[in-house]
C-alpha cells in the first residue's frame, strides 16, 4: 500500500505520503477494546460448596461456535478448564480417560457471536473507526454431570458475554475492561466455571453428603 | 497442537487472501461418549481407514474453501481423521481395545464442502467394515450432511466452513454408533 501511494518519483509522491501518514494516524481509532460483563462475576467464596468425599471424574470439554465444535478454541482453553475443575475441590481426580466409578463431567462452551458483527466491523474499518460499533459475543456454558454409567445427568447452564467496541463509540455499561481478547475469554471461562461447578456441587444428586450453602441455578 | 485463536486465524486469512489451515486433533465429546454407552458394545479396535476408490484424487488430503485449502493434521489424511475420531469416542467410554479380535475399518467415499455467499454445506460419507478375527462380518455406508450460514467475507466463510466441516466427523461416527445393524454386528455371537 505504501509503495502504491508513494508512487516512486511521480509528481504526487508527497501528497501520497501525506495521505498515507494521515491514514496511519487514523488507524488507532479502529482499535478494538474488550469488556467482560460484570454478571455473573467472580464467585463469592462464602457461597462455595464443599464436598466431604470428592470422587474422581472424567472430564470432557468442547468449545463450540454457534453450536459447531471449534477444535482450535477447544485446544486453546482446554488446559485452563482442566485446572479450574481441579481447583473447584469437587473432585479427587480429574482425568481424560474413564475413571473407576464411571463419573463424567462434560463442559461445553458455546460462543454465539452477534449476527452481522463481521459486516459491522468491516464498515468500521472502512471509515477508519469514525463509524464505531459495539458487538457482543454471548457465551452459553453447559455443565452435565453423570455420577455413574446409569446415572441421570445433572445439568446446569451459565451465561456470560464479552462486548467489543471498535472505533469511536461509547463504552458499554456494567462491564470490566480486559487488556486483550485472550484475557477477556479467560475471565469468562474462569467465572463461568466457578459458578457452574458450584451449582453442580450444590445439587443434592451430586453426592449424598455435602456441606455449605447450595446455590440456586 | 495448534494454539491459534479464531481471531488470529481470521486475521491471517484476511491479510493473506488465501492460505491453508489444518484440522486439529479430534477430541472426545459427551455426545460421542453417550453414543458408545448407549450402543452397549464390546471393546473394539480401530483398524485402517483409507480413501475409497471413488473419492476424487486429492480429496483425502485437502479440500478447498473459497481460495483456501483445509487439510487434515500433519502427516495424515481425512480418512485417518475419521478413524481417529472413532478412536477418541471409543476411548472416552473405555471401549477401545487394540488387542480386540473385533475391528472397525473404513473407506472414505464422499468428502466435500460448498461454501457459497449465503449458505454452506458439507457432506461426508464412509463405508464402514467390521471384522471378527480378520474375517469381514459387516459392511455398510453411512452418510451425513450439515448446512450452515456462510458469508460474503471470505475469511468469515472459511472459519465457519472449517468449524462445521470438522463437526461432520463426529456426526458420522455417531451415525455409525447409532446404527442398530452395526450394534448387532459387533455384539458377541449368541
Amino acid at each position: 500500500m505504501a509503495m502504491m501511494l508513494a508512487g516512486g518519483g511521480r509528481p504526487f509522491r508527497w501528497i501520497g505520503l501525506l495521505v498515507f501518514a494521515l491514514l496511519l494516524g487514523a488507524t488507532p481509532a479502529v482499535a478494538a477494546r474488550f469488556f467482560v460483563l460484570n454478571v455473573p462475576g467472580e464467585l463469592d467464596p462464602a457461597t462455595k460448596v464443599r464436598i466431604e468425599t470428592p470422587r474422581p471424574v472424567q472430564l470432557l470439554f468442547t468449545f463450540q461456535t454457534n453450536g459447531a465444535p471449534n477444535m482450535r478454541a477447544t485446544n486453546f482453553v482446554k488446559e485452563q478448564v482442566g485446572n479450574d475443575v481441579r481447583g473447584s475441590g469437587l473432585f479427587s481426580e480429574v482425568a481424560q480417560a474413564p475413571v473407576a466409578d464411571g463419573a463424567v463431567l462434560s463442559i461445553t462452551i458455546n460462543n454465539i457471536p452477534e449476527r452481522g458483527a463481521a459486516g459491522r466491523g468491516f464498515r468500521t474499518g472502512l471509515t477508519f473507526g469514525l463509524a464505531g460499533t459495539t458487538v457482543t459475543d454471548d457465551y452459553e456454558i453447559t455443565f452435565e454431570y453423570l455420577s455413574g454409567p446409569t446415572a441421570t445427568p445433572i445439568r446446569r447452564v451459565v451465561r456470560h458475554a464479552i462486548r467489543t467496541t471498535i472505533g469511536r463509540t461509547d463504552p458499554p455499561t456494567d462491564v470490566t475492561r480486559a487488556r486483550n481478547p485472550e484475557e477477556a475469554l479467560r475471565t469468562v471461562v474462569r467465572q463461568s466455571l466457578a459458578h457452574g461447578l458450584n451449582q453442580l456441587g450444590g445439587d443434592p444428586a451430586f453426592v449424598p453428603a455435602l456441606t455449605g450453602t447450595a446455590p440456586q441455578p | 497442537m495448534s494454539r491459534r485463536s479464531p481471531a488470529l486465524l481470521a486475521l491471517l486469512l484476511a491479510a493473506g487472501g488465501c492460505t491453508a489451515s489444518r484440522l486439529d486433533t479430534p477430541q472426545p465429546t459427551f455426545s460421542g461418549l453417550q453414543a458408545v454407552r448407549a450402543a452397549d458394545i464390546p471393546a473394539l479396535t480401530v483398524d485402517r481407514f483409507a480413501a475409497g476408490p471413488g473419492l476424487p484424487r486429492g480429496r483425502d488430503r485437502a479440500i478447498l474453501i473459497r481460495a483456501a485449502a483445509l487439510r487434515p493434521p500433519q502427516g495424515t489424511s481425512f480418512a485417518d481423521y475419521l478413524g481417529e475420531t472413532l478412536r477418541a469416542a471409543l476411548a472416552s467410554a473405555g471401549r477401545l481395545e487394540p488387542a480386540s479380535a473385533l475391528g472397525v475399518s473404513g473407506l472414505l467415499t464422499e468428502n466435500r464442502v460448498d461454501s457459497g455467499f449465503g449458505r454452506g454445506r458439507g457432506v461426508l460419507a464412509a463405508e464402514f467394515i467390521v471384522t471378527r478375527g480378520g474375517r469381514e462380518i459387516w459392511r455398510k455406508t453411512q452418510r451425513v450432511e450439515r448446512d450452515w450460514d456462510s458469508s460474503v467475507l471470505g475469511a468469515v466463510a472459511y472459519i465457519r466452513a472449517d468449524q462445521h466441516y470438522g463437526a461432520l466427523y463426529q456426526m458420522l461416527v455417531e451415525a455409525l454408533l447409532a446404527d442398530p445393524d452395526f450394534r448387532r454386528a459387533v455384539r458377541p455371537a449368541a
